[in-house]
């Protein structure tokens, strides 16, 4: 069985291009000035200058992490840019009033900014590198009082809810790139659902990096009132560069009693060339707390991009009977690596958490799920199911698990299964018999390995992923 | 004389110096050198601490911070009565017995083994076995890289040495039996057995870790086998140190093409117990079980570190770990299984489950799989909780009481790892040990 | 039965000092808070890594590594990422000595 692997391999990737508008990119490197330009062209209050101040003083005196079962060159943070955003900048009635170039960009990327998918009731955050190009659907979603906006809008239109959650679930000084991400996030969401509302839509956001040089920090927080529902997607594209780019964003959940937030994530950064040149550093840290007794938080992502993924959406189950769930999938190929999983941390009583994890390693992929299961001291009649399953496609990539589990409570009911398994020849020859190429049976047998997750993924979401996982395993059987 | 080893001003390296000169086998050019490395690699990486993902959930601290002394002989403060309870039920049996860390040739037993097999303590193998030494002593258990085998390897002096020729099969059990006696001052022994078995040969070898007494040391033990093709090997770890003790334990296994090991692990005393369990697997279809059973109580800390490393094609491996928790005890299972590229249609599963019986008993486990091949098939699981409920009640609603039924659950579930063991006088040794374990628990719980 | 052991001195530990000291298997952290002294298990209860390493501040050690603040005296902790409390031990202090009182 003999495939022509070269010539699927250089298939280019399909996203890679480059938008050629007027940016205003602030120098390379990091400095309180640097800081305080960023806080000044969004206009920020004193508070919020003074917090990322402090965080980046923090940030001097931390080490970079070097635990992760990943390997890249040391990034050189001065040699960055932390603020990109197009010159033509005011604040957009209509889209007819965009910018021709950036529209054409996200008409490229399929990006939803127009009346078809206006009908289908999406509401789209479209961030163009650092700044918020257009919110859509503002008003549609302010009848029902849900407040979704762009970080900074926020910041300016809500400071009293920007000031009590800001931090409330990664504060500054968690880790090294939460502290990065502190003192320079530029933009994001910012999501609030009122006490027993329904968000009536699915809430969206797309990003791009786009300046060479430019890492992209984006700061997002949703926060769900009492008895609301939510569920957010985030979708991500990027142009092909050769040097790595960073993005070191953080995400805070906050779901108050008898809440859920659904939060899921298609994740198609560039992962960088056949020979590992170039592609996104994907370290992000993502968290949300089950704050209110029967709160729900789950996490659902697709990982196919960035040359290096490193991140765990984690659940903090504080109230009593919540919780907390995560779906993954994760696929490495060529050269790329991953050290991905959760933590599913267990305070209150009667919490439950499941963890799905599928692993996809072909090509000289590195594939590593790593999470962690805690139960605390008063953390009764906690339950806890970990499926984490590694698929293989070729002998040169490798699929690693390091689950954590640490009990303090007798009560708690812990389940752990893993395993590790190839895509069978015999299996690939069962589909080519029946007419299917050998491509085509990969991306059958991979989709079945993926249901479970693809399942919690909202419909067009589902659509897409089933989508990019064929084309990123393009070039892997042989 | 005794020599006093500390961290504090140096004290390894000053204590390495003055227990060399008088060590056996100083003479040996080759031994020598080996000592002098392990050193200077210790010196290096000092003891390993929290931030070591390795040493995560096991704070060695109380060691690092703590001195020991290599005690002078204590032969006189042991008798053979003294030696009973430690002991197994078989006829012919071959005991080497060793008295803080040296061998008693009063106390031991030689009974006739088959042609060319030798078993003698490891100092007198330094005089009479030369060349064997030197072909496979320290060449597996790395003491480049682990600080507890580079100590073990600088101040190495005695021990169990096994060596079974080609084709030989040995019916007697070999024992080798540590004793630790009272003390005034905290002592270390530093044990090292190496055991060779070559092609084809079978062979039992029992290390058997006891006390006399109640008091602090530390035992640092590493064995090495080298197992020969198509030999089997079964091997049993049993840890009763006493109730203060520290042992940390290192086994390293380097298996030839279709060998097998059998190797079980009982833990049951100390204060702070490591063992590692280090099997890889060389040679094509190898198969490799690795057994163990740990039991713990008051503040007793257990980890329990397996590194299985699949090198070669078509082995099988399967690591058998089950845990019973009391008390405020603290159990921590590291289980990794290490696929290397070429090792094609291996096929390794992994199994850790823990019963904790009370709400201060913590455990961590950290199954884990490193994977670079392909056609494999590996698996893990790990389950923690407490007795069946459904169990309970299905023996309940047979008129037995509820003592007793927890009982039998219990004792079900430490069967299952005493069940693989083939020597029968070890398995019941090993019954009774448990039996107690459970009986003591009962008294105390009355109390 | 469990018996209190003698542990450390008590011109070893300053007002506002925390050290730390081995007992048993384990490292045990002794605090001098204006004269009086409060004994823990010299691990944070997120990640095991030692108390003592950290800012000692009235009655409030916050731990060096991650963040984790805890009450000394009743063990209980202060805020994340700790999720549970510090197991505290009981002192007794005669002339110059401390003991501590280690459950079985």
């Amino acid at each position: 069985m003999s495939v022509d692997i070269e010539k699927l391999a250089q298939q280019e990737y399909k996203y890679g291009f480059v938008t050629d508008v007027d940016q205003e990119i602030a120098p390379v490197g990091l400095n309180e000035d640097v800081i305080r330009m960023i806080s000044a062209k969004k206009d920020e209050p004193q508070w919020l200058l003074e917090w990322r101040l402090k965080a980046y003083e923090n940030w001097l005196t931390m080490k970079e992490p070097t635990w992760p079962n990943v390997h890249y060159s040391p990034i050189d943070y001065q040699s960055i840019s932390y603020y990109a955003a197009p010159k033509n900048m005011p604040k957009l009635e209509s889209l007819d009033d965009l910018d021709p170039e950036i529209k054409a960009a996200y008409d490229k990327l399929g990006i939803p900014l127009d009346e078809q998918k206006m009908l289908a009731g999406v509401a789209v955050d479209a961030v163009f590198d650092s700044v918020s190009v257009i919110t859509t659907f503002k008003k549609t979603l302010a009848e029902s009082g849900v407040i979704f906006c762009s970080i900074s809008d926020a910041v300016r239109e809500h400071p009293e809810l920007v000031k009590k959650y800001l931090g409330f679930v990664v504060p500054a000084n968690d880790n090294f790139y939460a502290a990065l991400n502190t003192a320079v996030f530029t933009d994001g969401s910012f999501v609030y659902i009122p006490k027993g509302v329904r968000c009536p839509m699915e809430l969206s956001t797309y990003f791009r990096i786009n300046a060479e040089n430019t890492g992209q920090f984006e700061r997002t927080l949703i926060i769900a009132e009492e008895g609301s529902y939510v569920s957010y997607l985030e979708g991500c594209t990027a142009p092909k560069r050769d040097e790595n780019q960073l993005h070191a964003a953080v995400v805070e959940l906050i779901a108050h009693k008898d809440a859920t937030i659904k939060y899921s994530t298609i994740q198609n950064w560039y992962p960088g060339d056949s020979e590992g040149k170039g592609g996104i550093y994907n370290f992000v840290t993502k968290r949300g707390r089950c704050v209110g007794n029967n709160s729900h938080i789950s996490w659902t992502q697709v990982e196919t991009g960035s040359a290096i993924t490193w991140k765990y959406p984690s659940c903090i189950l504080e109230g009593d009977n919540s919780v907390g769930e995560f779906y993954s999938v994760a696929l490495t190929n060529r050269r790329q690596q991953a050290d991905t999983g959760t933590k599913m941390i267990h305070k209150g009583k009667n919490t439950s958490s499941t963890i799905i994890s599928k692993g996809i390693s072909a090509g000289f992929g590195q594939n590593t799920y790593r999470g962690l299961v805690a139960i605390g001291k008063d953390a009764s009649g906690a339950r806890n199911y970990t499926q984490c399953d590694s698929m293989l496609i070729g002998d040169k990539c490798g699929a690693h698990t390091f689950p954590y589990i640490e009990v303090k409570n007798s009560t708690a009911q812990m389940e752990h299964e893993a395993s590790t398994s190839k895509i069978g020849e015999d299996q690939i020859f069962y589909c080519q018999q029946r007419g299917l190429s050998a491509e085509d049976a990969v991306s059958l047998i991979v989709n079945g390995f993926c249901k479970d997750v693809f399942k919690e993924l909202p419909f067009e979401f589902a659509v897409e992923a089933e989508k990019l996982l064929s084309i990123s395993l393009e070039g892997s059987v042989g | 004389m005794s020599i006093t080893l500390s961290e504090k001003d140096n004290g390894y390296i000053e204590g390495f110096a003055g227990f060399e000169k008088n060590a056996p086998g100083y003479e040996l050019g080759w031994l020598k050198s080996i000592r002098e490395q392990a050193i200077a690699k210790f010196s290096e990486l000092g003891f390993p601490t929290l931030q070591d993902e390795d040493w995560r959930f096991t704070n060695v601290a109380p060691i690092a911070r703590s001195s020991f002394e290599i005690l002078e002989n204590g032969h006189d403060k042991v008798s053979a009565s003294d030696l009973a309870p430690f002991q197994f039920e078989d006829t012919d049996v071959t005991e080497l017995v060793f008295v803080n860390g040296r061998y008693s040739q009063e106390l031991s037993t030689h009974s006739p083994l088959p042609k060319g097999v030798i078993v003698k303590n490891l100092a007198e193998a330094m005089v009479s076995e030369q060349e064997i030494l030197q072909n496979n002593l320290a060449k597996y258990a790395d003491f480049k890289e682990e600080a507890f085998t580079a100590l073990n390897t600088a101040f190495m002096e005695d021990g169990g040495f096994v060596y079974i020729p080609k084709g030989a099969i040995v019916e007697t059990p070999i024992h080798l039996l540590y004793i630790s006696t009272d003390g005034d001052t905290a002592s270390i022994t530093n044990p090292r057995n190496l055991i060779i078995a070559e092609n084809n040969s079978q062979a039992n070898i029992i290390e058997h870790y006891a006390s006399l007494a109640d008091n602090v040391y530390l035992s640092n033990v590493v064995t090495e086998i080298v197992v020969g093709e198509n030999s089997t090997i079964g091997h049993y770890m049993i840890e009763l140190e006493s109730k203060k003790a520290f042992n940390i334990s290192t086994l390293r296994v380097q298996q030839a093409r279709s060998s097998n090991i059998r190797s079980h692990s009982v833990l049951l005393g100390g204060s702070l117990v490591r063992n590692n369990v280090h099997p890889v697997l060389a040679g094509e279809g190898c198969d490799s079980l690795i057994n163990g059973l740990y039991m713990s109580n008051h503040r007793q800390h257990m980890d329990n570190y397996m590194k299985v490393e699949h090198a070669s094609p078509h082995c099988d491996s399967r690591q058998l770990y089950n845990g019973i928790l009391d008390g405020r005890s603290r159990g921590v299972f590291h289980g990794r299984i290490i696929v290397h590229k070429d090792a094609q249609k291996t096929d390794a599963k992994q199994t850790n489950r823990n019963l904790i019986l009370s709400d201060t008993a913590q455990i961590d486990t950290k199954p884990q799989l490193e994977i670079y091949a392909d056609d494999v098939k590996c698996t893990h699981g790990a389950t923690i909780g407490q007795i069946d409920e459904n169990a309970l009640f299905y023996l309940r609603s047979r008129g037995i009481s509820e003592e007793a039924s927890r009982d039998i659950i219990m004792h079900a579930f430490t069967n299952e790892t005493l069940e693989s063991m083939s020597v029968d006088s070890v398995k019941n040794y090993c019954y009774n040990l448990v039996t107690n374990w459970f009986e003591q628990r009962k008294q105390e719980q009355k109390v | 039965m469990a018996e209190f052991e003698k542990v450390a001195k008590v011109s070893d530990i300053q007002p506002g000092e925390i050290k730390s000291f081995v007992l048993g298997n384990e490292m045990v952290a002794i605090c001098n808070d204006n004269g009086n002294f409060y004994a823990f298990i010299d691990e944070c209860s997120h990640q095991a890594l030692p108390l003592s390493d950290g800012l000692l501040e009235g009655k409030t050690i916050t731990c060096a590594y991650h963040g984790a603040e805890f009450n000394i005296e009743t063990g209980e902790a202060l805020c994340l990422p700790a999720v549970d409390g510090i197991e505290t031990y009981e002192v007794k202090v005669e002339d110059d000595d401390i003991y501590i009182l280690l459950p079985d």
